[in-house]
């Protein structure tokens, strides 16, 4: 799986990389699996940030 | 033109030597060590201090950088706070505003003021390697937007200061705490925090994505700002995640915090996150006092893993600011407080592999091997969108709840640090009271808050935040704490 996602990132992976990546690879998926745990609402918009008004917010 | 006398640069001098008399008068710290005791006194003096003698010529900008380069000098190779120092450019630009000062030509407080920056900032045809190998050789073409602006207000650059590699982690390897040279300064702007309280710099600027500014500034015991995101421009920095990054002063007093605030506030076109918001005379907070204020404070519960110094100093700050007529409540964590710490890591990783990918793809052999930032970034860039983007409804949903809260009550006070340099405090909350405010971007100021016992002499520090743009708020609450205090006129025995 991790070979895939990093040929679809367009930094592939080799399997010496692969060994060193994991563990900090999972302790990020642990992260985004709280994240998921969090209830927010539909109406919840990303919290981006686009100006597009420059000069004139 | 000035009606000031003209002066040569023998007078220029011969005042400045005079006016080492007056140095105490003004309270100039002395220094134990091996600088000689003139340069001690000048480069002890903090800005507001030292500026009024150059304005009145009684010290020159020449003097003051010379002193400047003497110190560093004689301490850097204990400390290692630089990565680059440029001492005949910085002596050419002194020359150079001592000229205009002669000429009548002041530009207001900090001319003639020496000053750092972290070796994040891009600096025209002066390297700016962010402390990794893949960037060694790289001088930019052009000044950060930060970097301008200090030399428009007159201050001179004396050199880029260290950090670890990119700018990732909470220590600096290579850099040693002035107040206990076995240990760390903490991170990423450990250089900065270091260079402050060693006395070799009066001004410098950090940079802030988890508590790079505020962690060492509070190990190191100086002031460090991380203003509200999008007040200091970030164009020029190099990046680790551009939604947390934040750029800003420190110093050793909060007066003189506001001080370089003051510059480096406003509004850049360049930065497309930059916020068009007036910027106010943070000095004129400074008198505006502390009586009635409503402070926030986080429930004890949050610190039960703090170090017990911590605490105790963290109470007795407590019983000042009290004192000062503020009243103190605890305030509870926001709802979704749980998913902060969870959301702004996987924000401030995604942004970096985003960052990092031209790097990934040309140079991923040179990044450093005693460090996990191409580690980090490789495993960053296996995570989705999805993933991402539900980070970021997270923090959107957190930033609104904290808002609220602060309408409640004008700062939030909280221990800076959960234990002292290079103690560990393992399951403590000091981490994520610090970059909570990454995430939500609001102000936070750290100001020194007293010594460890256990281990003695070491720096602690206390954490001040509000609401966005609210930086006042917080530099007259330090100010009035400050002024009742007296941790940050102590210096380290060097």
């Amino acid at each position: 799986m991790i070979r895939v996602l990093s040929r679809t990132a367009g930094i592939p992976l080799s399997e010496e990389r692969i060994e060193v990546v994991l563990p900090a690879y999972r302790g990020f998926l642990n992260n985004a699996n709280l994240v998921m745990q969090v209830e927010v609402s539909v109406e919840e918009e990303p919290a981006l940030v686009y100006n597009l008004a420059r000069g004139n917010p | 033109m000035s009606r000031l006398p003209r002066l040569t640069r023998r007078t220029f001098l011969k005042s400045a030597a005079a006016s080492t008399a007056a140095l105490s008068m003004l309270g100039g710290r002395t220094m134990t060590g091996s600088a000689s005791q003139t340069a001690s006194d000048l480069t002890a003096l903090t800005i507001a201090e030292v500026a009024p003698l150059i304005a009145s010529r009684r010290v020159s900008p020449v003097e003051l950088m010379q002193a400047t380069l003497d110190r560093i000098a004689t301490l850097e190779p204990r400390i290692g706070a630089f990565v680059t120092i440029v001492p005949e450019l910085a002596l050419e630009v002194a020359r150079e505003a001592e000229r205009e000062i002669m000429a009548g030509r002041y530009r207001g407080p900090l001319h003639g003021i020496p000053f750092g920056v972290k070796d994040t900032h891009y600096t025209r045809g002066i390297l700016t390697t962010a402390r990794t190998p893949v960037r060694a050789d790289f001088r930019p073409d052009f000044d950060a937007t930060v970097v301008v602006k200090l030399k428009e207000a007159g201050a001179i650059l004396v050199g880029k200061l260290n950090l670890p590699e990119w700018s990732f982690g909470g220590a600096t390897p290579g850099t040693h705490n002035p107040w206990d040279l076995s240990r760390t300064p903490g991170g990423s702007s450990g250089g900065s925090a270091a260079a402050l309280a060693a006395r070799m710099l009066a001004a410098a600027t950090g940079g802030d994505t988890s508590g790079s500014i505020r962690q060492p500034a509070l190990l190191n015991g100086v002031v460090g700002m991380k203003p509200t995101y999008g007040r200091v421009s970030r164009h020029g920095v190099v990046a680790i995640s551009w939604t947390l990054d934040h750029v800003g002063p420190m110093t050793r007093t909060v007066e003189d915090n506001a001080l370089l605030l003051n510059v480096l506030a406003g509004y850049d076109p360049q930065d497309p996150n930059s916020a068009n918001v007036p910027v106010p005379d943070y000095t004129r907070a400074l008198e505006r006092g502390t009586h009635g204020v409503r402070i926030g404070i986080p429930e004890r519960a949050l610190l039960s893993r703090h170090h017990p110094d911590v605490l105790r100093a963290y109470d007795a700050a407590l019983g000042v600011i009290a004192g000062l007529g503020a009243t103190i409540q605890e305030v509870p964590m926001p709802a979704s407080y749980p998913g902060m710490a969870p959301a702004h890591n996987i924000i401030r990783i995604c942004e970096a592999a985003s960052y990092h990918r031209p790097f990934l793809v040309a140079d991923a052999d040179r990044y450093g091997t005693g460090s996990n930032v191409r580690r980090d970034v490789e495993a960053g860039s296996l995570l989705t969108a999805a993933q991402y983007e539900q980070a970021q409804k997270v923090r959107a949903r957190f930033t609104r709840e904290l808002r609220v809260l602060f309408d409640t009550f004008d700062a939030w006070v909280m221990p800076g640090n959960a234990a002292p340099a290079g103690v560990e405090a393992p399951g403590s909350t000091g981490f994520d009271l610090d970059r909570m405010f990454n995430l939500t971007g609001f102000p936070s100021l750290a100001v020194p808050m007293g010594f460890s016992a256990d281990p003695p002499g070491l720096p602690l520090g206390l954490q001040i935040a509000a609401a966005p743009f609210q930086e006042e708020t917080i530099y007259a609450l330090a100010q009035a704490y400050q002024m009742a205090t007296d941790w940050h006129t102590r210096a380290p025995q060097l």
